[in-house]
Parts: C-alpha cells; structure tokens; sequence
C-alpha cells in the first residue's frame, strides 16, 4: 500500500516560505505525494512541478508524476532529501504561484559501496595463450586465473557455470582474445587481453 | 643449461618386432584434428621463446610435480596420455587445482593383459570420448583407482560417471605431424604424448642446449629415473611414432570439484 499525504494549500499572492514539513518513512516503504488543492476565486491550475533533491549526497532517489502531476512518487535509497512543490495559477494573464517544501528521511542504512576488488579473471581465446597468460599466475596472488576458449564444456555437456558469467559478458563484444575480470561471478570488467604478462598483472592488480 | 649427455636419446627398448609384450603398439589409425597450421612457430623463433620462458623461470614440468612408476605394467601410452591431461588442466585453471589421474583406470579398459600394450590413439580417443578416475592418492573422490599395479579391471561401480567430467575435450587432441608443430605445442603449453620404439613418454619442454633444441620429456619409472624423472630427446626421437598434443580438457562447473558437486573435492 502507497502511503499517501494529502496537503491542502492555503493559495496566498505571493509566494510563502514556511518551515518545511518532515516526513519519515522506513527502508523499501512506498512513498507517494498527493496534492489537493482549492483554486483562488477566477484562478485555475496551470502547472504543478516536483522536484526531489539529494541532500545528503551519496543515496540516490528518482520520482515520477503521476495523474497530471497531482501524484508524485517516490524511489530512495536510505539517506535524506528535500521533496519541492510549485504550483502556478493563471487567470487570463495573471499568474501566482506557490512553492512548498518538504523534508524527506528514508530510514536504514545507506547501501553499501560497490565492490570492486577483482576475485578472478577469465582469459577467453580460441588461439594458443601462453605462457604469457599463465606465467601472469606468480604474480596476482589469490585472485583465480582461468583460460578457456569460447565454447566450453562440462562433462555433461553444458557450460560451465564458472565461466558462464565471463562468456555471456564477452558475447559479441567483438575483441578476438578477451580478458574478463569478476568479483565472483559478477562482472566487473571486459577488455581486450594485454599482450605480455606484465600488461596482463596489471590489468587485473591496478 | 646443464644437460647431463648420457640422459639425452636414451630409448627404452621395451618392445621388439614380434614380441606380443610392449608398452606402445603400432598403429597408423589416427585420433583427434590436425595441429593448426596458424599455430605453428617459425623455427627461427623457438630460441626467443625458449629464452622468454627461461627468464619468466616458467617451463611446463612446473605445473604437474609427480612423476608415476609404471612398473612393471606396460601401460606406458596411459601414464604419458594421463600426464598430459593433469598439466593441460593446470595450465588451464592453476597449479592449485593439480590433481592425480589414476592411469590404471584406462588402461586396463583397453589392454587384454597387464603386458599386451595399447596403442597412442586409443588412449587419445579413451581420454576424449570415455575418461579417467582420479588416483587412490586422493581420498575425498567418490570414484578413485590405483595408479598402476596391479593390473585389474575391477572398477567401483558407478565409474563412468565420474570419468565423464575428467575427458579432453572434443577436438583437444592435435596430431602432430611435424617437428615444427612438435615443438610449437610444447611452445604453446600443449604437451605431447608421443612414442617411439614401444615406449610412450610425455614431452614437456623445449630446451636448448647451446647448439641444438631438444625436449625434456617425463618418463613413467618414477623420479629415480633421470634428471627427476625427466630425460632428453633430440630432433631424431620427436614424433617418430605417433604424437598428440593435448591442447583443452574439459571444464568443471568448480574447479575445485572437477568431477561435478557429487564426485568429490580436491
């Protein structure tokens, strides 16, 4: 279930600067923003405009308008944001506008930072790589070094699931001997093979 | 380099025309694809990538540090071919991942006795289409066999299910056809399973000893044999009786249990 804020506006002739509103809501809870208003006498709605802005840095959030505008919802990662409204009024030429701004805190903690550090590396080619390849094994420590050409197979016939991530990233990215580095088996990077075993240690250490 | 001469071209005399014992038999039937043509190396480039080699203190020996004792079988062609697999498979995934191929467990499906022999091919096509088990050195296999003696065929039941994941792979075996392939594959980290006059043996490098190239090869009667178990043979002894380079195994879905989740663990 979405929770939702229904703010009435008070439609002053200028803009009003008031003390911004706090919402707090916890970790993966929708978030969503209704607007209700009263129009000023012989004034309609124009436009209405979201805006929401990072503050704390880091955390990342998106919103969306929903229903004209009158619906704003909301994806955050944990962190702190400012949620700003602008109305606008016309009657014939006349405009007036008001602007609200809300507070936004996504409770939990913040999402950890990416993680880089290679774990393996895959030499995929279908012509003879050594020994500069496998000579680069002394110097890379426990960071796993396999060698495969492009179309591995298990004894049983399928490919083989440690290779498998390094192949599907590789698919079509159109170098002839490819170096694909992993954390795991989640892919970090995919470059053409360095061709000497000093290249090949730093590519995968740096 | 120091080259003992007396370990160089000594062949084992171990089978003789129309004697039915022999560890290598004869054959002109064939295994595998031809070694690429794109693979080859010029011959005027062999003495720089030995001397690459040399200066990375890499060489191919390096990667399977057990030397097997046939004696007194005659199943030669086995230990070399089973060789051959195990350095392939660390070239592949790391000296880590280095396990034991029990040689006994192919052999003795395709010799009629523990003396009768088997041909270069047929270990090719053994290796490729059937398997070996690991040897009983290692305990956390589910399927293991003796590495040589005694001959039997006593296989634990459900074999073939572990010896499917422990093949080369489809075409990962070339037929050498000349001295330049021959030395290009040891180049290429591909080791050579070859023979001559009825004995088997694993090529492993390319030397140089000053004045003419030479391939250090493992013999099969342990480290007392040799320079550790290895000898030499100069251009005259490459390829004189049927030669395979092993160029891929097959994969595992883990290296550490190359006999899939339920065959074990190194």
């Amino acid at each position: 279930m979405s929770t939702l804020l229904f703010l009435t506006l008070i439609f002053l002739d200028t803009v009003k600067a008031e003390t911004p509103q706090i919402f707090t809501f916890e970790q993966h809870e929708p978030i969503e923003f209704t607007v209700q208003y009263e129009e000023p006498d012989g004034f309609t709605l124009f436009m209405i405009d979201w805006q929401i802005i990072n503050i704390s840095q880091g955390p990342r959030a998106r919103g969306r308008e929903y229903d004209n505008g009158n619906t704003f919802a909301i994806w955050a990662a944990p962190g702190e944001y400012e949620v700003q409204m602008l109305l606008i009024f016309k009657m014939g030429d006349e405009g007036r506008k008001e602007k609200k701004y809300y507070n936004l805190t996504v409770l939990g903690a913040r999402p950890p930072p990416p993680e880089f550090k290679v774990t393996k590396a895959v030499v995929i080619a279908d012509s003879p790589v050594s020994p500069h390849v496998p000579a680069a094994r002394s110097e890379i420590g426990s960071i796993e070094l396999r060698i495969t050409d492009s179309t591995p197979k298990t004894g049983t016939g399928t490919v083989p699931l440690d290779l498998k991530p390094a192949l599907d990233a590789a698919s079509g990215v159109g170098y002839s001997r490819i170096l694909v580095l992993l954390n795991d088996n989640t892919v970090l990077k995919i470059m053409p093979l360095p061709e000497t075993t000093e290249a090949l240690v730093e590519a995968i250490t740096k | 380099m120091n080259i003992n001469p007396a370990l160089i071209d000594i062949v084992r005399d171990e089978w003789k025309p129309g004697q039915e014992l022999g560890g290598l038999i004869h054959s002109e039937e064939s295994f595998g694809v031809s070694f690429p043509s794109s693979f080859v190396i010029p011959r005027n480039e062999w003495k720089d990538r030995i001397d690459d080699r040399k200066s990375k203190n890499y060489a191919l020996q390096n990667f399977f540090d057990y030397v097997y004792n046939q004696n007194p079988e005659s199943s030669c062609v086995y230990n070399a071919a089973c060789r051959c697999y195990a350095i392939r498979y660390a070239v592949q995934y790391g000296k880590k991942y280095m396990f034991i191929p029990s040689p006994m467990s192919g052999y003795n499906q395709v010799a009629r006795s523990r003396n009768s022999g088997s041909t270069c091919w047929g270990a090719m096509e053994h290796l490729t289409e059937v398997g070996i088990l690991f040897s009983d050195k290692h305990a956390n296999f589910k399927h293991t066999y003796q590495e040589n003696t005694p001959f039997s065929r006593n296989m634990p039941q459900g074999w073939r299910d572990t010896a499917r994941h422990l093949r080369v792979a489809k075409n990962g075996w070339f037929s050498i056809g000349s001295k330049e392939e021959f030395a290009s594959a040891l180049l290429h980290d591909m080791p050579i399973c070859y023979g001559r006059k009825g004995h088997s043996i694993c090529g492993e490098d390319l030397l140089h000893d000053g004045r003419r190239f030479l391939v250090r090869y493992c013999d099969s009667y342990s480290k007392s044999r040799g320079d550790n178990g290895r000898l030499y043979d100069s251009e005259s002894n490459w390829s004189t009786g049927g030669a395979w380079c092993c160029a891929e195994t097959l994969a595992p879905d883990d290296p550490s249990q190359p006999a899939g989740p339920k065959g074990g663990t190194l």
